[in-house]
């Protein structure tokens, strides 16, 4: 767990939340090591938890209609993530897939849960508004792809030179960052 | 493009009918919410505001309807989300300040309720109820937006002529079910 509690604290948002906060979502979370592969969440089940990568890298990915499996952004440590649909009866709209070996912190959604003036409130609270500015960057993340991968299209449709992504690398907000960008229209990763 | 607007007051119950889910705060937490901001009129084709200005503001949607969108660096503006009652616009305003990511414009006459980050701010301080449904409001928006993304995501990678269409609805969500499923996981 000292290994999470450091990550806990430097983590940009979490590191904002007080210590006992902080203390409250080691108590209530689960570290999980993962093989290479290893799913983390699959897409179209109940969002019951949301996870902290601690270690290593993981994948989002959300089927399509031919069966494919669609890359939509890369999670590096400090992502939190499986967030949509923890306070709603959204099902998860993606799959969460370890790269290699990971570790993640397994956070149960009912942190979130508290009667209003309770003394358990200002933990919800404090930890609630972390968790929307996360979701805030990962709708930033996911209108960027959305908006480079419709440039893409529009380009090739119209047969005319795929535009440079503006610094693809560029775009990582708390971990997230959009997948590798279309071959030959992009710096690769390397 | 028309930038006017007009303050009009909002009534508890149009706000409710709204946002049905602040039916379960008291009635006395969603008239003080309702005071800590401020009911704008605002005309069709009204900029609530622009892609890099500064946040400090949040629209609470009561009718109407606001487009969100960027512009691309073709000059082609993609449309990332039609937003209509019981949405929120601008919620980067409230919680990080940070400038804005995109544009809104209101689509047809709209009336929103405006809560500025200051207020937000005294209602938290407050240790005010309204806060804790606000942001189950927002982290709810915000999921359906991300959900839609994804869906939009692959549909443009299956059929790619539809790359600048309107995203769909959010996705339906079969409620049961997952209840369901969590009285089972518990």
């Amino acid at each position: 767990m000292k290994g999470a509690r450091e990550a806990l604290e430097q983590h940009p948002l979490l590191g904002g939340l007080g210590e006992e906060t902080r203390e409250l979502l080691l108590e209530r979370g689960e570290l999980r090591d993962l093989i290479p592969a290893e799913a983390i969440a699959r897409e179209g089940r109940p969002a019951d938890a949301c996870f902290l990568l601690l270690e290593g890298q993981a994948r989002v990915t959300r089927s399509t209609p031919k069966g494919a499996q669609l890359e939509l952004a890369r999670l590096n440590p400090g992502s939190l993530f499986g967030l949509v649909g923890l306070r709603d009866d959204t099902l998860r709209p993606a799959t969460y897939a370890a790269i290699g070996p990971s570790q993640v912190l397994e956070i149960p959604a009912d942190v979130l849960d508290a009667a209003p003036r309770s003394p358990q409130a200002r933990h919800a609270l404090a930890i609630r508004e972390v968790l929307a500015l996360a979701l805030q960057t990962q709708l930033r993340v996911a209108n960027q792809h959305l908006i480079h991968r419709a440039a893409a299209v529009r380009a090739e449709l119209e047969e005319i030179p795929v535009p440079e992504p503006d610094a693809w690398e560029a775009h990582t907000y708390g971990g997230w960052k959009p997948p590798r960008p279309p071959p030959g229209s992009g710096p690769s990763e390397d | 493009m028309a930038y006017a607007d007009s303050v009009q007051s909002i009534s508890t119950l149009e706000f409710l009918r709204a946002f049905p889910g602040a039916r379960g705060l008291d009635i006395a937490t969603t008239r003080s919410f309702l005071s800590a901001g401020v009911g704008m009129e605002l005309l069709a084709d009204t900029v609530l505001f622009d892609a890099g200005d500064p946040s400090e503001c949040a629209y609470l949607l009561v009718r109407g309807e606001v487009r969100v969108e960027r512009l691309m660096e073709s000059g082609e503006r993609i449309l990332l989300a039609r937003l209509g009652r019981g949405h929120i616009v601008g919620d980067m305003g409230l919680l990080s300040g940070k400038p804005r990511s995109a544009t809104a414009i209101s689509e047809v006459d709209t009336l929103a309720l405006r809560l500025d980050r200051g207020a937000y701010l005294h209602l938290r301080e407050q240790g005010d109820p309204g806060v804790m449904w606000l942001l189950d409001e927002i982290h709810r928006d915000m999921s359906a937006r991300i959900a839609t993304d994804y869906e939009r995501m692959v549909r443009m990678e299956e059929e790619p002529e539809l790359a600048m269409e309107p995203p769909t609805e959010p996705l339906e969500t079969p409620g049961w079910l997952v209840r369901l499923w969590r009285r089972v996981r518990t």
